[in-house]
């Protein structure tokens, strides 16, 4: 007899643990695509929105398949059904979270939502990665956030992942951002009064505000401190460019420009991607893996594959070439493996990726109202 | 107002639809010319562009009809129009509601899709008949007194209205919705016909367009018209092509209907793409590329409601509750019956939720 959907899930998420934990020590480890194929074959069986793309005849043609599927095969999930349908294995009442995309200005959206049956293995592997990437040279630093709180914003993944950073860094951490407002005194106390180096972590939007509302001010910070930026504008009044925004971070808390490490992520995955910017510069990591050789570049984690596929055949397209992003992300075990985002992507020769923003929708001609400015949820 | 000057608007908005009368004449240069030009401006196929000059362009006004269009654009000095790359043939109507209003009328194409506006001004500009003026002009300057009509999306009205003299009136012209209901009196492949040729013109893009379609009664039902919709739009598809797809459009339609395929069902045509979704969470509205969604409701969903400001139309097949609570909640969209949506009469401008 087949085990009970919850087993499968428990056991899944086991191998991905080992899995991460595996890779980050460098260590065998299972393949990844006899898991992806294991957790397809799961979510096919429990979750029924990823079935029927499954089924529609044109890629997958049921179980039997799916069980020898390749992993660039499996039909992704694109990020808009996170706003229209539930996508999960297990019944609502158990999820442990269910993670929110933000909303717009608008107000009228439909906000994305992914829930978390289990979240250990969302904590497990967004800690394995941000040591690497953000912290690999210490184990203790204060961590200012301008995120909410998990009190103030239990539906927000970037809040969880700051949190589960706090812990791990030792526990001392403050939140400077209401959801609304930032508490710009609160944070000049906190950083003023730092002796040790801080991890300062916040949305670009978040970023930015605090840039405006210091003017020429500056906050320097203790030597070895870093920056974690995350997100766009979408909905916002005043958006900088990537570049400009990192250069004047670095010059607020008077640290070099590499220890502002952009992060990419989104409430539809459970894994994320940083520019190896700070690895590169406190590690002296000069291999393959992390040599910035294209600075933009963003580096996945080992349990996320991420393909740059053409839009209209969804087929991967050379390396080098502009496509749309599909990632497969073995931390999604109850939801969608696999990920059709509207994000447009470059694969480098390095391997890393370069984000080059959302591709525009269809282009606007005639009166019919433009749906998608008012009802497209933003992502984190 | 005195009643000469009364005549004197209405025979200027006789003249403009001669103008239109002249377009849409496949004999006539002006039509030649159109249906030549418009293909590689519109968006739309040469049939499309037939379709739209052959049946939704107006070319007369019932006398009541003219009579509402004279009360609803009040006299001025002058008149100033900007268009959008709107429907190809909106020119005419916009221009229509101009000199109704003024003896002299100033308008500015759509950079993208300037035809039916450039070939209006030369049409009146032979017709001796004629007692205004109509300047094509890319400069808009309207002064103290006068009015403006800005075609557009939000973001150009309000860039017109930040710049505007206090005196001057502006009438704001944006985007719109249209939605289909089907009723549970109606049949569901006569329903699924005219509602086939309330979207095919103009590929799904004006105001009046329907983007949803509202079936009264359980999610069987909804299905069942969504499959014979399927047909009709496949069967008009074959007849008139949507136009040509630009990457960005092809793009986004796979989106949309892999989005559908989770979340409910797609029907793709050559033509036409129709989803299906059995139990609306929130409102999946595809692109304005002969796209619609259908649900099934037995009241006004919530997602709706809380778009009813945007509905520009409403097209109903049948009578009954949910068509009744509808009307209620969009009191200012355009009412017809399904199959007629594209086909409003002449009788103001086609958007009836803005007014001076």
């Amino acid at each position: 007899m087949r085990p009970a959907p919850a087993e499968i899930s428990t056991a899944l998420h086991a191998r991905v643990r080992r899995f991460i934990d595996a890779s980050m020590r460098g260590e065998p480890s299972e393949a990844f695509d006899d898991i992806a194929r294991a957790i397809a074959a799961h979510q096919y069986r429990s979750v029924a929105p990823v079935r029927r793309l499954f089924d529609r005849g044109e890629r997958g043609e049921g179980l039997g398949e799916v069980d020898r599927l390749e992993v660039d095969a499996i039909p992704a999930v694109p990020t808009d059904a996170f706003r229209h349908r539930r996508i999960a294995a297990h019944a609502p009442s158990e999820d442990e979270r269910v993670f929110l995309t933000s909303g717009t200005t608008t107000g009228l959206e439909q906000r994305g939502r992914h829930a978390m049956r289990e979240t250990r293995t969302y904590a497990a592997g967004a800690l394995a990665w941000g040591r690497h990437m953000l912290f690999p040279d210490t184990e203790q630093l204060k961590v200012i956030a301008l995120v909410a709180s998990e009190e103030h914003a239990p539906e927000s993944s970037l809040t969880f992942m700051v949190a589960r950073f706090a812990e791990a860094l030792g526990g001392d951490a403050g939140y400077f951002w209401d959801g609304e407002r930032l508490d710009v005194e609160g944070l000049g106390d906190a950083t003023s009064q730092l002796t040790k180096p801080a991890l300062v972590a916040g949305t670009s939007f978040a970023f930015v505000h605090l840039l405006d509302a210091l003017g020429s001010e500056r906050r320097p910070l203790p030597e070895g401190s870093r920056v974690m930026q995350t997100g766009g504008f979408k909905g916002r009044t005043r958006s900088v460019q990537a570049d400009e925004l990192r250069c004047a971070i670095a010059e607020l808390f008077a640290l070099p420009e590499a220890m502002v490490v952009a992060e990419y992520g989104m409430t539809e995955l459970s894994s994320q991607l940083y520019q190896p910017t700070l690895r590169h510069r406190v590690c002296g990591d000069v291999s393959s893996e992390t040599t910035p050789t294209s600075p933009r570049g963003y580096r996945a984690p080992p349990w996320l594959r991420v393909r740059a596929v053409d839009p209209v055949t969804l087929a991967p397209v050379a390396q080098g070439e502009v496509g749309l992003a599909r990632f497969v992300d073995l931390a999604n075990v109850d939801s969608a493996i696999a990920i059709q985002t509207a994000d447009r992507i470059r694969e480098q020769e390095d391997r890393s990726i370069e984000l080059l923003g959302r591709a525009p929708g269809a282009t606007p001609r005639g009166c019919s109202l433009a749906l998608e400015h008012l009802l497209t949820g933003a992502s984190e | 107002m005195s009643g000469d000057d009364r005549d004197e608007r209405a025979a200027r908005v006789e003249s403009v639809l001669r103008a239109a009368s002249r377009i849409a004449d496949v004999n006539d240069p002006l039509g030649m010319e159109a249906r030549r030009r418009l293909p590689g401006t519109s968006g739309l196929s040469p049939e499309g562009v037939a379709l739209a000059l052959a049946h939704h362009l107006e070319t007369g006004a019932s006398a009541d009809g003219l009579d509402t269009l004279i009360d609803a654009c009040p006299p001025a000095p002058r008149c100033h129009v900007v268009l959008a790359a709107n429907v190809c043939t909106a020119a005419v109507r916009a221009s229509a509601c101009a000199v109704a209003s003024a003896a002299e009328v100033f308008v500015r194409p759509s950079r993208r899709d300037p035809v039916v506006a450039e070939l209006l001004a030369r049409a009146l500009a032979d017709d001796d008949a004629f007692t205004g003026r109509l300047w094509l002009n890319d400069v808009v300057e309207p002064e103290s007194g006068e009015v403006l009509h800005v075609y557009g999306r939000d973001e150009t009205i309000a860039a017109y209205r930040d710049q505007l003299p206090e005196d001057v009136s502006l009438w704001a012209h944006g985007t719109g919705l249209g939605v289909a209901v089907v009723e549970e009196s109606v049949g569901l492949d006569s329903a699924a016909t005219a509602f086939a040729q309330d979207l095919v013109p103009f590929d799904g893009r004006g105001c009046l367009s329907p983007r949803l379609v509202v079936v009264h009664g359980e999610m069987r039902r909804a299905q069942a018209f969504a499959a014979a919709a399927h047909a009709a739009l496949t069967r008009e598809g074959d007849a008139i092509p949507r136009g040509p797809l630009e990457a960005n459009d092809a793009a986004a339609l796979v989106r949309y209907r892999d989005t559908m395929v989770t979340i409910g069902e797609a029907f793709e045509g050559d033509h036409h793409l129709l989803s299906f979704d059995p139990a609306p969470e929130s409102l999946a509205l595809g692109p304005a590329l002969r796209c619609a969604l259908v649900i099934p409701a037995t009241e006004v969903p919530a997602p709706l409601r809380r778009l009813v400001t945007h509905i520009a139309a409403v097209g109903f097949g049948g009578e009954g509750p949910l068509a009744a609570e509808l009307a209620a909640l969009a009191p200012g969209a355009r009412r017809s019956a399904l199959g007629m949506m594209q086909r409003p009469p002449l009788d103001g401008p086609v958007d009836l939720r803005a007014r001076l």
